[in-house]
């Protein structure tokens, strides 16, 4: 695997900021509120801990020119039922975060869902599965952790799962 | 002084600041092991994924590439002596170390072909308590830090130095260890590289397995037979007020929130019934059995070296967890 410059973690959270603040409130029904989110942490509900899976936009390939990420990414703790996003009632009222890519490069706020071409495990220590349905259901791959301090594994999504990513779950 | 460029989780640099000005600088690295919950054990086996699904429209169904795949259990006996290696290792340099428990976090599947949800839901039980969700115990995320090391503690691990910010760019950089630690020669990549050389778990691919199983997921649906039976299903949902084609988009019809909701529950239910009135699994799983023999006769070799090199680790990893 040939080595590359990650681009920091704090660039995607800033930009996952960015994108919240920008965003705000789109087409606002009475009761329904909705965000744009890179990195599900930055849900409220959410808790995160730390060992991100990586969902990247191009394929690996693409992903990386001159020992940089020219794609964009999201980062995605735990378990995750449907990529294109989570919804809570407060109340009789729904929030919802839509996942969508960050702004380092190609796909660049785009939504995730059914959108990844590679994968990145920078878990030290979590295995991640990612799933063709959402709800943890129909085909899915398997991205082994990383080692501690260790490389990041970036890995092509199997062609039936490659834009039709739709969930991920500890593995 | 040499500086060598790794990839590295940035995550794991940011985490290991924080948990530095918290625990102090020589890191004792013994806080890796600690529950949230201190009422719960860290690993449950009775929340494992077994080999086939255990109730529901695929109990006992297993696809012929399954032969070819590693399990959950192979993950976590892999992970626990790669660990315990690394732990020895580092032992050896007088560092007690204890690094994260595998296991604590299990998938609802035991392997890449997921027979439980694979042709979408098929069970009952439980849809009708989570919808389209999964039981407490699937969706509990166990929160385990890496511990943190000083940096002798990382070099001795890893080969090189803890990865420090450089450049504008925003790129992580790493020294290389120094050749030895108090007179001990480091092994190349450290403990991490020790450790992987006796399990041998980085030359297992499963990268084939998984694309094969993947292409014959797709082909399936493609099968008269299957499209047949698929077009009796969507029927069936749409008698129910539902429109999918297939299961893909019934699992899309309405968000999943948790607790599920009643609309949730309903679609979900509503997709399983329907799958009981056509048969719609039995027959998705006849095609999709067929396909895969096909596959593993046409790719026998590749398939059979990646299965013999798994075992290959498990051996090995057997004998590292008897010691």
């Amino acid at each position: 695997m040939k080595n590359v410059r990650l681009r920091s973690r704090i660039g995607a959270v800033a930009s996952a900021f960015a994108a919240t603040t920008a965003l705000l409130v789109s087409a606002t029904p009475a009761h329904a509120a909705e965000y744009k989110v890179t990195d599900n942490c930055d849900v409220p509900w959410i808790t995160c801990s730390e060992g991100d899976l990586w969902l990247l936009y191009n394929s690996k390939d693409l992903a990386v020119s001159g020992g940089r990420y020219v794609t964009s990414w999201s980062s995605f703790y735990g378990n995750v039922n449907d990529y294109w996003g989570t919804s809570q009632y407060q109340g009789s009222s729904l929030t919802t975060y839509r996942y969508v890519f960050n702004g380092n490069g190609t796909g660049s706020g785009q939504y995730t869902k059914n959108n990844a071409a590679s994968v990145q495990n920078c878990a030290p220590a979590d295995n991640y599965r990612v799933y063709y349905n959402s709800g943890y259901g129909g085909t899915s791959q398997y991205f082994a952790h990383n080692e501690p301090y260790g490389d990041c594994n970036l890995t092509n999504l199997i062609s039936a799962l490659k834009n039709n990513n739709a969930s991920q779950h500890f593995a | 002084m040499r500086n060598k460029r790794v990839f590295i989780a940035a995550t794991v640099m940011i985490a290991t600041t924080g948990m530095l000005s918290a625990c102090g600088a020589s890191g004792s690295g013994h806080d890796a092991a600690a529950p949230v919950a201190a009422n719960k054990p860290l690993v449950d086996k009775a929340n494992w994924p077994k080999a086939t699904p255990q109730r529901g429209l695929a109990k006992g169904l297993s696809l012929p590439l399954e032969a070819y795949m590693q399990t959950y259990g192979d993950t976590v006996t892999l992970d626990t002596a790669t660990r315990h290696l690394q732990e020895k290792c580092m032992a050896g340099y007088g560092f007690d170390v204890k690094l994260t428990v595998a296991g604590a976090t299990p998938p609802p599947n035991d392997n890449d072909a997921n027979m439980e949800r694979r042709y979408g839901l098929t069970d009952r039980a439980t849809a009708a308590k989570y919808g389209y969700g999964l039981p407490d115990a699937l969706t509990d995320q166990p929160r385990q830090k890496v511990p943190s090391l000083s940096e002798a503690q990382v070099e001795v691990l890893t080969g090189h130095g803890k990865p420090t910010k450089a450049g504008a760019d925003g790129s992580f950089v790493a020294k290389a260890a120094p050749k030895t630690y108090n007179g001990k020669k480091i092994p190349a990549k450290g403990c991490v590289g020790y450790a992987a050389g006796k399990i041998g778990k980085p030359a297992v691919d499963f990268q084939l397995v998984s694309e094969l199983n993947g292409r014959s997921f797709l082909e399936s649906m493609r099968v008269p037979a299957v499209k047949k039976a698929m077009g009796a299903w969507s029927q069936c949902m749409k008698g129910k007020g539902y429109k999918a084609a297939t299961p893909t988009e019934s699992a899309d019809l309405v968000p999943h929130t948790d607790p599920a909701s009643r609309k949730e529950i309903d679609v979900a239910l509503g997709e399983i019934d329907c799958k009981q009135r056509t048969n719609l699994v039995n027959v998705w799983f006849k095609a999709e059995t067929r396909i895969q023999k096909q596959q593993i006769t046409d790719h026998r070799s590749r398939l059979t070296a990646a299965k013999a090199e798994n075992t290959k680790a498990l051996t090995a990893a057997g004998t590292v967890l008897k010691d």
